[in-house]
């Protein structure tokens, strides 16, 4: 397998500012000490409650969000800097779907104009084949070329989402950040959109990273899983590991979170809830050190790692 | 790029499928102007000043052609003062012996132009400040921001006097320029605002990550987003600049001799004589402001409800 | 709280010290200098020469601008030619009529804006709101020179309720007669000026109430039985009320600002109107003082609003 990305140690801090003369006096770690690896073709899932810094992670690899350290290594070559970027034309290779599928598609703009952006931006083509490219796309994604002409606002949420998966596509990328695509989307559409991606995925070679708080929706997507909690990896590992053998308490807590219909063990589910709570809340100064945060992570088999104390390997294996 | 397609505008009706053509691109959203359509025919009072402006800029700038200079520079004291009716002068003549008619057609067509060069002026930098300070934010926006809060509170039409006073070589482009330099800030302030809150929409990050240059965004994915604000804006800035220019040419501060203004004519009313006993001087003039400035800012409260709604619906 | 209103009043230092600079070049530009009025046709060019030396105006201008600052804070504002009087005797025989009317129009502005705001915002939609909001496009719209003399006309020469120029009668003896006088001149431009004045007031207390009606509180009251009139006065104005003083601010400065434009009409000799007769005579050192303190005036109304405004809303306080 080639490694298409490579992330080392990224940081991502926002100042805050206070005090009569608005001097910096801390910050926040939206992303601290973050480094994972992303190889060609594959997809990926981050996971993580709102506000753990995934959606920064996000925007800070696709170019969004400006570097506080660390490095982004594509293919080899260190895109951290803007310029180098620009000059390498990264975009046409790394591309984002957005949350929202409305504020994401310019009110003003048709959707011809939309998906032709990138394309008229990185691939110089004449005006046939450009109209060409669109349609094609549009036929990708389902929609009809009639939809060329209209504005976003006369499309359903899933069908915008389409659109903006459409435009992702566009150039051909290597790697698409998806960033919660499908959570402002109804239930009964969300299967829809992410069976389409994956058929996207499969079908163009694409590596993926999604980006999500619903652990259900990316056990559906992906067999590489990273949990995330305020600015730090916890959890890192395949579906079975994350799924079948959770090591971090707080992968845990998470994993007991997701809906269950059984009615049948409703009364026992609840129960294990209640006891996955109980051993968060005890075991919580041992799993983070004194200002809150996870320890770095640290290698338990092939393709599992967890954050766990400098010192002793935890023994709260489950079940 | 599409500008070439752009004449050709196409209506999108689900059902019917139009041509496609070498990519035509729509470039008008219909609903906009349904919308202040509606909102036309829901105020009948905004209606009616909508005919009425309509009417009047037609005729003034039409009729305004047809007035030789003579006829707003020939001094006849004979003639002076005439009332309405005689010798076929129908608003009779003013103090030089000039047909009022005339003298009316003449200076609204100026006063009107003045406070549309100068809206277009305020317009250009507000908007263009705007943008910039709203999409690039930091240190520089900062500092304009402070400058503008300093700007807007000095009292402008003293310094705007004093300038007039001051400059040599004066004529109506001097002037229009003057009163320019105050006329941005308060649309500098409105498009940054917005800009600030469109600037945070996904749709300018996608445009990023589809490699388009900062300017770009700015002038091709941001402003038309503004379009409804600045039309509204510039209908509201340009019944004041009206009020500006007449108001400096009243106190005699505003377009030089020769060419004459509203303002000007309503100066008559300074001499106490004129104002008591010769109404009829400066009232016609009077009408037409009043009619001009209030029919404008109906209308542009009608463009600004359409604008509130077109955004309520998002 | 204090350090917002210390920040507030520190900014006023380089905005005056702006002010001043700008004034001063304004000064520097009007034609003439001091000695122009007092010279006459046959003095010595030479003896000019010295005079000016003497002045200092061959200096350059940074010794310039320090003496006249230097000037400033003595209250020495330099010499009317046109009057042979010191500038700040001039002054302050005008400034008391212009504040005075100001005054007064500022009162008669709230005294008519609030019950207007509040009839409009409590019955919005109705026939009564519909009547205010078209006043509303009048006094927003109208040039103000239009109005006063429009209502010089009808109520001063037509009507002949009132004195159609100057601040006192001269028949007028004793302190009462007199006191009564400078009231009946002050009273047209001061109902005309206050009327105008009302739009923002107008505005503000009518979205302020349409926003108050439906709030928890408000309806607490309503539902605890608290009489409908007893809610609005009581309750919502009392929220509006500070909001509303703030503008008190910006209104006194520009209605000082506009002194220019009433006092030419009335013929009543403030401020305004010494501004207008000292620039047609081009006595600029009137010119240059005006400027300045009205200048500083309009500073002052904007500091005291702003201050007014962060006590009552955390949001527009300065970061």
């Amino acid at each position: 397998m080639t490694v298409l990305m490579e992330i080392k140690d990224l940081k991502v801090h926002y100042p805050i500012r206070s005090g009569f003369w608005n001097r910096i006096t801390d910050y926040v770690y939206a992303a601290d000490g973050i480094s994972f690896t992303i190889e060609a073709g594959k997809t990926y899932g981050l996971v993580g409650e709102s506000g753990s810094g995934k959606s920064t992670i996000g925007k800070a690899i696709v170019g969004l969000e400006k570097i506080t350290s660390g490095q982004i290594l594509f293919n080899g070559e260190d895109v951290s800097k803007p310029s180098v970027r620009r000059k390498m034309k990264y975009n046409k290779d790394v591309q984002m779907i957005f949350q929202d599928s409305l504020s994401s598609l310019n009110p003003k703009k048709t959707i011809y104009q939309i998906i032709a952006e990138p394309i008229r931006n990185f691939d110089k083509m004449d005006k046939e084949s450009e109209k060409q490219r669109v349609i094609q796309l549009l036929d990708i994604v389902g929609l009809s070329k009639n939809a060329m002409f209209q504005y976003p606002h006369q499309f359903s949420g899933g069908q915008r989402q389409r659109i903006g998966i459409a435009r992702a596509i566009a150039t051909n990328p290597k790697l698409i950040i998806a960033d919660e695509p499908v959570s402002a989307l109804d239930l009964s559409i969300q299967a829809q959109v992410l069976n389409f991606m994956k058929r996207i995925q499969k079908e163009l070679g694409i590596s993926f990273l999604f980006i999500s708080h619903d652990l259900g929706v990316v056990r559906h997507m992906t067999k590489n899983i990273a949990i995330m909690h305020l600015g730090r990896f916890v959890e890192l590992g395949t579906r079975e590991d994350i799924y079948n053998n959770p090591q971090h308490i707080y992968t845990k807590r998470l994993l007991s979170a997701i809906p269950q219909i059984d009615i049948a063990n409703r009364d026992a589910n609840k129960a294990k809830r209640a006891q996955v709570e109980a051993e968060y809340q005890e075991k919580r100064s041992h799993f983070y050190d004194q200002d809150g945060l996870a320890y770095p992570m640290h290698q338990i088999s092939d393709t599992h790692w967890v954050s766990t104390p400098p010192t002793n390997i935890s023994e709260g294996a489950g079940k | 790029m599409s500008e070439k397609n752009e004449t050709q505008v196409q209506q999108s009706v689900q059902g019917k499928v139009p041509e496609i053509k070498d990519g035509a691109v729509i470039v008008e959203t219909p609903s906009t102007w349904r919308t202040i359509k509606r909102e036309f025919l829901k105020d009948k009072v905004a209606l009616v000043s909508a005919i009425i402006l309509a009417v009047v800029f037609v005729t003034v700038i039409i009729w305004a052609f047809f007035i030789p200079r003579s006829a707003v520079t020939n001094v006849n004291i004979i003639d002076q003062y005439l009332t309405p009716g005689t010798q076929g002068h129908l608003l009779g003549t003013d103090e030089q012996g000039r047909d009022q008619v005339k003298m009316l057609i003449a200076s609204a067509r100026n006063s009107l132009m003045i406070a549309f060069m100068i809206s277009i002026i305020g317009q250009f930098f507000g908007v263009i400040v705007g943008l910039i300070t709203g999409y690039f934010r930091g240190i520089v926006d900062t500092i304009i921001m402070r400058v503008i809060d300093f700007w807007i509170v000095l009292p402008f039409l003293m310094i705007i006097i004093v300038l007039v006073s001051i400059v040599p070589k004066y004529n109506e482009w001097t002037l229009i320029w003057i009163i320019g330099l105050f006329a941005w800030q308060g649309t500098t302030r409105l498009i940054r605002s917005k800009v600030l809150s469109e600037a945070d929409r996904d749709y300018v990050r996608a445009s990023k990550t589809s490699g388009s240059s900062n300017f770009m965004i700015m002038f091709r994915e941001i402003l038309p987003n503004l379009a409804s604000l600045i039309i509204v804006d510039t209908t509201l800035n340009f019944a004041g600049n009206i009020g500006i220019e007449t108001t400096l040419s009243f106190l005699g501060f505003g377009l030089p001799n020769g060419t004459p203004s509203l303002g000007t004519m309503v100066s008559a009313a300074t001499d106490p004589t004129v104002l008591a006993t010769k109404p009829y001087v400066w009232v016609p003039p009077v009408i037409f402001i009043i009619v001009i400035c209030v029919g404008i800012s109906f209308v542009g409260q009608v463009f600004r409800r359409a604008a509130d709604a077109r955004q309520r619906l998002g | 709280m204090w350090k917002t209103i210390i920040r507030r009043v520190l900014i006023m230092i380089p905005q005056i010290v702006i002010l001043s600079a700008l004034v001063f070049i304004l000064a520097k530009l009007m034609p003439g200098d001091p000695f122009s009025g007092t010279i006459g046709p046959n003095t010595d060019p030479k003896q000019i020469e010295a005079l000016k030396r003497a002045a200092g105006l061959f200096d350059p201008w940074y010794v310039q601008y320090w003496h006249w600052i230097v000037n400033l804070f003595h209250g020495n504002l330099g010499q009317s030619y046109t009057l042979k009087q010191p500038v700040v005797t001039v002054l302050g025989n005008r400034i008391g009529n212009t504040v005075w009317l100001s005054l007064l129009s500022l009162i008669v502005s709230y005294a008519v804006a609030i019950p207007l705001g509040m009839t409009a915002g409590r019955f919005d939609g109705s026939r009564r709101d519909r009547a205010i909001t078209i006043f509303n496009y009048f006094t927003f719209g109208l040039p103000t020179f239009v109005v006063f003399l429009l209502g010089l006309y009808i109520f001063g020469y037509q009507l002949n309720w009132f004195p159609t120029s100057g601040t006192i009668s001269i028949n007028a003896s004793g302190f009462f007669e007199e006191t009564a006088s400078r009231f009946y001149h002050m009273i047209l431009p001061g109902i005309l000026a206050g009327v105008l004045g009302t739009t923002s007031t107008v505005q503000y207390l009518r979205s302020e109430i349409i926003d108050a009606k439906s709030q928890d509180y408000v309806r607490t009251a309503r539902s605890k039985g608290v009489p409908t009139n007893k809610v609005y006065s009581r309750h919502i104005f009392r929220n509006s009320l500070l909001p509303i003083a703030a503008f008190a601010g910006f209104q006194i400065t520009g209605l000082i600002g506009g002194s220019v434009v009433i006092e030419q009409v009335f013929s009543y000799p403030g401020m305004g109107q010494l501004f207008i007769t000292a620039i047609t005579s081009r006595d600029y050192s009137v010119v240059t003082a005006i400027v300045l303190f009205t200048g500083i005036l309009a500073l002052f109304g904007s500091l005291l609003s702003d201050i007014i405004l962060s006590l009552v809303d955390p949001r527009i306080r300065i970061e």
